[in-house]
C-alpha cells in the first residue's frame, strides 16, 4: 500500500507540514514499525512528495484509515486536511505508482533523475532501519533497476532534467548572460549541488558558497572545482554581504524556517543599487519568505512556480511518456506476480512443512508402537511405508488448493487466499523458510526451486 | 511628388505595417514558427526599402538635391524608415527576434501620423531665409533623437511585458523566446544615451538658430510652449540616463521614465503643430522639430508655413 502526498495534490504549506527530514527519518520509520507491528515500511520524502509505502499481510493492519490517522497526528495536522490532498493507492496500483516515481514520471520535471536517487535514500535508510523486509527489498530494487532501464532506453529525461536545467532557464530569462554576475548558493546539500552544477554551465564570474555547516561547503566546493580567484566559500555570517554581492542566489538549505525574509532583504536592496536578484528557492521547506517576491528588482522562484515548464514539457513528450508509462507498468505488474509468487512460494513450504512434521510425529509414534510386535527389519520396511503412504497422502491433499494458487489465473485473489492459510494454519513463513529444505520434495511439480520466476 | 500620392502610398505601407505587425503578434503566441518568422522579417524588409524609395522620391521631385527634408512628412518617413532597419536589426541579434513585434506597432502609428502629415497638415519647411548647417544639424538631431527615443520606448514596452512575465512566474519558453530583461534593460538606456547626445546636439542648434533671429522673436520664442516641453523632454532623458546609477531608477521605473519621455516628445510635435502660431509664438526655427510658423512666412494664400 501507498499513501502519500505530492506536488498535484497538495500545496506546498502542507507539503511542508508533511515532509519527514533526512535527520528524523530513521525515527519515524522506527515509530511507524512500532506501531503497526509486523508491517515493512519505507518513507519517501523529497520536495515534491512525502509518500509511505507498506508491505503487510491481507487485512492485517495498518489499514488505510488507519495510516491516515497516523499520518496526521505525526504531521501534526487535522485529518481533514490531510484527506483533502491524501491519495492511497493499492496492490498493483501502488506498485505502479513507486515505478513511476522511481523513474521521474510523476515528478515535477519529467525524467528527472534526481529523484531515482531519492527513492533509493529512502530504502536505503528503510533498511539500515530494518523496516524494508522482503515485500519492499524485491519492489524497491526493481524499481530502481526499471528507472534506470528507463533513463537509458528512452528520451524521456532529455534536455530538462531536472529543478537545476529548469532554474537555468529562468535565470535565462533575468539575465543576458552570467559572464560578469556573481553566483551564490546558500546550502551545501544535495539539492544545491545539482541547482548549481546545472548554473555553472553559464560560466558565471564568480560562485560564492556558504552553509552553517562550513566543512559540508568546502567539500561541495572541492566537489566543482570552485577556485579561489572564482568565489569559493563564505562563512555564513556574512550572509548579507554575500546578497549584496550577489546577482543570483540558489538557496537549498536544510532549515526548517525561512532563512531570508523581506524586511531582512529590503535594506540590502538600497546597497545593490537597484541591480535584478534572481532567487532561486529550492529547498523544501522553503528557505525565502514568498513576500521577498514582491519586492522590486527581485525575482524568486520556488519549486512550484516550475509547474509550467513541466507541463510544456510534459507535452512535448507525450508520446514518449505513454511509451515509458507502458514499461512500468509491465515492470510493476511482473514485480507484484514475483513477490506474489514469493510469498507464496514460501507459504506452500512452510504448510507443506507444517504437515510434514504433523506427519512425522505421527509415524514415530506409529512406529514405536509397532517396534513391540514386528522384528526390527520390519519396522524399517514398515517406516518406509508409512514415509511414502504419508507423503503421497499428504501430496494428494494439498494437490487441490495448491493448484487455486496457481498463476495462471489472474483473477486468482491470492492475496486471500494466503491471508487465510495463514491463519488458518497459523503459519509462520519466516520459521517456515528455515526447515524447508528438510521437507521439500523434488518430484513435487508445486514447489519451483525459484517460486515465481 | 502630389500629397496625395504620397498619403496613398503611406496608407498602403501603414495597412502593410498593421497587417505584419498581426502576424509578428501571432507569431509570438505561437513561438514564432519559422514560416511566420520569415514573412515578417520580408515585410519589414520590403516596408523599409518602400520608405527609403518614397524618401528619395520626394526629394528628387522637390528639385532640391540640397535639400532631402521639405516637410515633416519627410521627417516621420524617415524616423519609420530608420526605426524599421533598427527592427531588421534587432531581429538578427541573439534572443531579440521578438522586440519587432513590440516595434510594428509603433511603426504603424507612424507611417499613420505621416499620412496625417501629408494629408491634411502639411506644411513645407521654410529653410532658405534660416542658417542651413544650424537648422539641419536641428533637423537631424531632434529627428535622430526622436528615432532613438522610440527605439527605447519599444525597447521599454517589451521590458514591462517580459517583466511583467516574470513576475507571473510564466513559462519562459511559453510564448516564443523573449529577450532577457537585461538585454532590453541596457537598449533602453543606451536608446536614451545616444538620443539624449543627438537631441541635446538637435536642440543646440535650434537656439543657435533662434539666437540669429530678431529680438522680438526670442522674447517670444522663450516664453513658448514648445520650448518648455522641449526643455522638459530634456531634462527628463537626463534622468533617466543619469539615475539609473541611483537605487530607484532602474528597471520597471527607467522602462516608465521612457515611455514618459517619447509621449511628451510626441505631446510636444502635436502641440506645436496644433497651437495657431501667434499664440504659440512658433514663429521661428525652435529647437524641437516642427511647424515653427513666421509671421513674415505666410504663403501667397495668407496661409502659415512651416519654416522647421
Amino acid at each position: 500500500m501507498m499513501l502519500g502526498i505530492n506536488h498535484r495534490t497538495a500545496t506546498v504549506e502542507l507539503r511542508e507540514q508533511m515532509t519527514v527530514s533526512d535527520a528524523a527519518l530513521p525515527n519515524a520509520l522506527q515509530a511507524l514499525s512500532q506501531r503497526f507491528k509486523g508491517c515493512e515500511c519505507v518513507i519517501l520524502s523529497t520536495c515534491n512528495r512525502t509518500e509511505y509505502y507498506i508491505a503487510r499481510e491481507s487485512h492485517a493492519e495498518p489499514t488505510a484509515e488507519a495510516l491516515r490517522a497516523y499520518v496526521a497526528q505525526q504531521a501534526n495536522m487535522p485529518l481533514e486536511t490531510l484527506d483533502a490532498a491524501v491519495i492511497v493507492r493499492e496492490q498493483d496500483a501502488a506498485a505502479t505508482h513507486l515505478f513511476s516515481v522511481a523513474a521521474g514520471l510523476d515528478a515535477m520535471v519529467l525524467g528527472e533523475t534526481q529523484v531515482l536517487g531519492q527513492v533509493r535514500r529512502a530504502y536505503d535508510a528503510a533498511a539500515r532501519a530494518g523496516t524494508a523486509r522482503r515485500v519492499l527489498h524485491t519492489l524497491f530494487q526493481q524499481a530502481i533497476a526499471t528507472a534506470k532501464e528507463i533513463h537509458n532506453t528512452t528520451d524521456i529525461g532529455a534536455g530538462r532534467q531536472s529543478v537545476g536545467s529548469v532554474g537555468v532557464e529562468f535565470i535565462r530569462q533575468v539575465f543576458e548572460t552570467l559572464h560578469d554576475k556573481t553566483l551564490l548558493c546558500i546550502g551545501a546539500g544535495d539539492v544545491g549541488k545539482v541547482v548549481l552544477q546545472h548554473a555553472m554551465r553559464l560560466t558565471p564570474q564568480r560562485v560564492l558558497l556558504t552553509s552553517r555547516t562550513t566543512d559540508r561547503a568546502a567539500s561541495l566546493a572541492r566537489q566543482l572545482r570552485l577556485t579561489t580567484d572564482r568565489g569559493g566559500v563564505r562563512p555564513w555570517e556574512s550572509l548579507d554581504t554575500l546578497l549584496v554581492e550577489a546577482d543570483v542566489v540558489i538557496a537549498a538549505t536544510g532549515a526548517t524556517q525561512p532563512i531570508l525574509t523581506a524586511a531582512q532583504l529590503k535594506p540590502l536592496l538600497r546597497k545593490r543599487r537597484g541591480r535584478p536578484l534572481f532567487i532561486l528557492d529550492a529547498a523544501m521547506p522553503r528557505d525565502i519568505d514568498p513576500a521577498v517576491g514582491s519586492l522590486s528588482n527581485v525575482y524568486l522562484y520556488n519549486l512550484d512556480d516550475l509547474r509550467p515548464v513541466v507541463e510544456r514539457t510534459l507535452a512535448g513528450r507525450q508520446g514518449e511518456l505513454d511509451r515509458c508509462r507502458a514499461q512500468v507498468r509491465g515492470a510493476a505488474s511482473v514485480c507484484i506476480n514475483q513477490v506474489q509468487h514469493q510469498d507464496i512460494g514460501r507459504l506452500i513450504r512452510a504448510l507443506r512443512t507444517r504437515l510434514h512434521d504433523l506427519a512425522d510425529d505421527e509415524r514415530q509414534r506409529t512406529t514405536r508402537k509397532l517396534s513391540h510386535c514386528v522384528s526390527a527389519e520390519h519396522t524399517r520396511q514398515i517406516e518406509a511405508l508409512l514415509d511414502e503412504h504419508t507423503r503421497r497422502l499428504i501430496n494428494k491433499v494439498l494437490h487441490l488448493p495448491l493448484s487455486r494458487l496457481d498463476d495462471t489465473d489472474p483473477e486468482a485473489p491470492l492475496g486471500f487466499y494466503a491471508a487465510a492459510l495463514r491463519r488458518l494454519f497459523d503459519l509462520d513463513t519466516d520459521q517456515g523458510q528455515e526447515h524447508v529444505e528438510r521437507h521439500a520434495d523434488p518430484t513435487d511439480p508445486t514447489i519451483s526451486p525459484e517460486p515465481g520466476t | 511628388m502630389d500629397q496625395p500620392i504620397t498619403s496613398i502610398i503611406l496608407m498602403a505601407m501603414t495597412a502593410v505595417t498593421l497587417g505584419t505587425s498581426g502576424f509578428a503578434v501571432r507569431g509570438l503566441r505561437r513561438r514564432n514558427p519559422p514560416g511566420t518568422t520569415r514573412a515578417v522579417t520580408v515585410a519589414m524588409t520590403l516596408l523599409v526599402v518602400a520608405s527609403a524609395a518614397l524618401l528619395g522620391a520626394r526629394w528628387w521631385h522637390s528639385g532640391e538635391l540640397s535639400q532631402p527634408l521639405h516637410a515633416h512628412v519627410d521627417g516621420l518617413v524617415l524616423i519609420a524608415m530608420l526605426l524599421g532597419l533598427a527592427l531588421v536589426f534587432l531581429r538578427w541579434r541573439p534572443r531579440m527576434l521578438t522586440v519587432s513585434a513590440f516595434g510594428l506597432p509603433v511603426l504603424g502609428f507612424l507611417y499613420a501620423w505621416a499620412v496625417c502629415a501629408a494629408a491634411w497638415t502639411y506644411k513645407p519647411f521654410r529653410l532658405d531665409s534660416l542658417t542651413p548647417v544650424w537648422t539641419w544639424l536641428h533637423l537631424i538631431g531632434v529627428y535622430v533623437g526622436t528615432l532613438c527615443f522610440v527605439i527605447g520606448t519599444v525597447a521599454a514596452v517589451a521590458y514591462l511585458y517580459v517583466h511583467r512575465r516574470i513576475k507571473r512566474k510564466d513559462d519562459p519558453a511559453g510564448i516564443g523566446r523573449l529577450p532577457p530583461l537585461e538585454s532590453l534593460e541596457n537598449l533602453v538606456v543606451r536608446s536614451a544615451t545616444v538620443g539624449f547626445a543627438v537631441l541635446s546636439i538637435g536642440l543646440a542648434g535650434g537656439i543657435v538658430t533662434i539666437s540669429q533671429q530678431t529680438d522680438a522673436v526670442q522674447a517670444n520664442a522663450w516664453m513658448i510652449t514648445k520650448y518648455a516641453l522641449a526643455g522638459a523632454v530634456w531634462l527628463l532623458y537626463a534622468l533617466v540616463i543619469n539615475l539609473r546609477f541611483t537605487t530607484s531608477f532602474r528597471g520597471v521605473r527607467a522602462a516608465w521614465l521612457s515611455i514618459a519621455g517619447l509621449a511628451l516628445l510626441v505631446a510636444t510635435y502635436g502641440l506645436v503643430t496644433a497651437l495657431p502660431s501667434r499664440t504659440s509664438g512658433l514663429d521661428a526655427t525652435p529647437p524641437p522639430p516642427i511647424t515653427a510658423v513666421s509671421a513674415d512666412t505666410r504663403d501667397q494664400h495668407g496661409g502659415p508655413r512651416c519654416v522647421s
